[in-house]
């Protein structure tokens, strides 16, 4: 493989790390804005418990994925900027007022007691960021972006306002909600109460994503969008696992498995992203950007890659670290 | 910049020659005010250097390369989402400093 290719290997490891860590964290916000019953308190407690350690952490990998993109892949940076420059400032407002207002309510409550407002600022904008972060990619598995030489052609609406760009928004909406809800099983596995409760959850949101994949599916069908090309061609194999696997990760949580839940929910999201990743390559942004075509010159990419490397022995063990100090079970990080 | 740089870097020899010599920290009061104006006086010439190597450059953004014209976006509605993030972070500067000052108050009462 090219070094280029390896590089977009890389960067889309990244996105699938992301969409797995930080996709738990907007769905541990969504079910903080949707806490309810008689342990919504519990429930927030267990919410905020979970994501306190890590949250920012795992914005280190949309970081990469953004200065990655930008290093190895400028054109390709340059198309996306313009043509998603709408969902990505309103999903780049969210990630902010999210993290803020995450802060600003654990460290308020410390000074004045809850300060509520900041928690429905955090859950809504847990909500808008992966629905417009969903409806970009959706714009670009769908080919919807135009840029013949690296010119961007299309509108600036194109791809991510369409009917199968909203469904896909929801999608990634609903399969963050189904991450985090497996996650908070897992960590709640000892109080059987709260764990009926993300059960209940769980199953709701796998029920909901399950339909809305297959109905981005269907409305592939009939617009004959780039999306079912890719789905059907190189992704068909990873596809056809997605459809499989689907049913088993609803099956552990039905049966309150939390960690067999856990790693088929996790599994679920790398297959439906690795099976447009496949069968999308090699374009980076079909149907005009290749990643041999939009690469930055040789020098640049294998210095990243030495650059990939050496952080890479330096991240990936303090970020292990972080998780088992954090996550494993480990009574003294309980306060 | 240099002015602060250097004036930091006084306040700080001075205390530490100080220190070393009467083997203990030093509680002159004109050290101390000093010591309290380097906070700001470093986050002031941290920024006043930024200011000097973006506005130095100016109209190349890559000196020499690339003009700061040609880099720019040609994304629409650039003025209103200026506008969005100035008025973002100056919401956020403005919750973070009140609840600076109340958690400095309740530290307060706490110890008093």
């Amino acid at each position: 493989m090219s070094t280029a290719g390896l590089i977009a290997g890389v960067l889309w490891l990244a996105l699938t790390a992301y969409a797995v860590l930080a996709g738990a964290d907007f769905g541990g916000g969504v079910w903080d804005l949707f806490a309810g019953g008689p342990r919504a308190h519990e429930q927030r407690n267990a919410v905020a418990e979970a994501m306190g350690p890590v949250w920012e952490a795992n914005h280190v990998w949309l970081i990469f994925m953004i200065t990655g993109l930008f290093t190895a892949f400028p054109v390709t940076f340059g198309v996306l900027a313009l043509a998603l420059y709408i969902p990505f400032t309103i999903a780049m407002t969210g990630i902010v007022l999210r993290g803020a207002s995450f802060a600003f309510r654990a460290h308020g409550a410390e000074a004045v007691g809850p300060t509520s407002p900041w928690g429905v600022i955090f859950g809504v904008a847990s909500v808008v960021t992966p629905f417009f972060l969903g409806t970009a990619a959706a714009a670009v598995a769908s080919g919807s972006i135009h840029a013949p030489g690296g010119h961007l052609v299309s509108g600036y609406l194109d791809g991510w306002t369409t009917p199968l760009a909203i469904v896909i928004g929801l999608f990634a909406l609903s399969i963050c909600a189904y991450l985090a809800a497996t996650y908070l099983m897992v960590e709640n596995e000892d109080q059987p109460a709260l764990l009926a409760d993300f059960r209940r959850r769980a199953i709701a949101a796998a029920l909901v994503s399950g339909a809305l994949a297959l109905l981005a599916v269907a409305i592939s069908l009939f617009d004959g969008s780039r999306l079912l090309e890719s789905l059907t061609g190189r992704g068909l194999p990873l596809f056809i696992l997605a459809l499989l696997n689907g049913p088993l990760a609803l099956w552990a949580v039905w049966r309150s498995r939390p960690r067999i839940a856990r790693v088929a929910v996790i599994g679920q999201v790398v297959l439906v992203l690795w099976a447009w990743a496949i069968g999308q390559w090699p374009y980076l942004v079909p149907p005009d950007l290749t990643i041999s075509a939009t690469a930055a010159p040789a020098a640049t990419l294998t210095g990243m890659l030495v650059v990939i490397t050496v952080g890479g022995l330096l991240l990936l063990p303090s970020l292990w670290l972080l998780f088992r100090v954090f996550k494993a079970r480990n009574p003294q990080a309980r306060a | 910049m240099v002015g602060l740089g250097t004036f930091i870097g006084l306040v700080a020899a001075l205390f530490w020659f100080l220190t070393a010599r009467r083997r203990s920290v030093p509680t002159g009061r004109l050290l101390l005010l000093g010591l309290i104006a380097a906070g700001p006086a470093s986050v002031i010439a941290m920024e006043a250097g930024w200011f000097v190597t973006e506005f130095g450059r100016q109209p190349w953004i890559v000196y020499g390369v690339m003009r700061t014209s040609e880099a720019a976006t040609s994304a629409p509605a650039l003025g209103p989402t200026f506008a969005l993030f100035i008025a973002i972070y100056a919401g956020l500067a403005i919750t973070t400093g009140r609840l600076l000052l109340m958690l400095a108050a309740r530290t307060r009462n706490a110890t008093t």
